[in-house]
């Protein structure tokens, strides 16, 4: 079945006001910087397209600044709102935050993807206004055991098309 | 949630490290100054180093430097070496 795409870029992401990622550059290339011990946040908005169906998936594309063993987890929250909803958009309405962690790489900056299915999307829809919360499950003593920080390089989401 | 434990190991070895580079570097600054004080061979008299301090404080910085540099060098080093940049040392309160 074919997949739609939407890229979210890294330098389109607002940072959270209290605990934010930290926005570097290697090589003039933009990457978030995920702090090892508090959760920190990034967030994206976006008119989900109309050919959007089903089936959103989150794809993190990653490496870690120093770590080389152990684990990093990542939570992606969705809040999607359709034209005439009783929503505010002045306040937070995010559905429940899906999860995903793998083991590092072995290799300090080597890329690794993690990969989320958003089944917890708060029943987005094509045309609906979305955003999107990304952050690292720092504060997680089981899945994100990996020290330092993990520099996020690219996220995107993909779904099946209608 | 708990953070993970070996963040909190990260927290204490960075600490340890970054003040570890510290006491060596004193001690290099120790054995330094008392190499040009030697040199200088100055008149004690009515000082803290009279009445044979300054011998007591040239074995104190030897023997700071031997436990630092030779008796528990390895775990000093190991500590330097395993220093994690941007880990910020907040898995353990201090």
């Amino acid at each position: 079945m074919a997949t739609g795409t939407i890229i979210l870029p890294i330098l389109a992401a607002s940072l959270d006001a209290s605990n934010p990622p930290g926005l570097d550059y290697s090589q003039n290339r933009p990457k978030l910087l995920f702090d090892d011990t508090t959760p920190e946040i990034a967030y994206w908005v976006f008119r989900m397209p109309s050919n959007y169906s089903s089936a959103l998936t989150a794809k993190i594309q990653y490496s870690m600044a120093s770590a080389t063993a152990n684990e990093v987890e990542f939570e992606v929250s969705v809040m999607a709102v359709s034209d005439g909803d009783s929503q505010d958009l002045d306040s937070d309405s995010y559905d429940t935050a899906n999860s995903g962690s793998a083991t590092v790489p072995g290799t300090a900056g080597y890329l690794d993807e993690i990969s989320i299915s958003l089944s917890s999307n708060d029943s987005v829809a094509a045309g609906d206004w979305c955003a999107v919360k990304l952050a690292r499950d720092a504060d997680d003593g089981t899945n994100d055991d990996a020290t330092g920080d993990a520099e996020v390089w690219a996220v995107s989401l993909e779904y099946t098309l209608e | 949630m708990a953070l993970a434990d070996s963040k909190k190991v990260q927290t204490m070895v960075n600490i340890c490290a970054e003040q570890a580079q510290i006491v060596r570097a004193a001690i290099v600054k120790m054995k330094a100054v008392r190499t040009v004080y030697l040199a200088a061979a100055p008149a004690v008299t009515d000082t803290v180093l009279d009445g044979g301090n300054a011998a007591t404080l040239s074995s104190a910085i030897n023997a700071l430097d031997t436990l630092v540099n030779t008796t528990d060098a390895a775990i000093w080093t190991a500590l330097i070496n395993s220093y994690v940049p941007s880990h910020r040392n907040q898995a353990l309160e201090v």
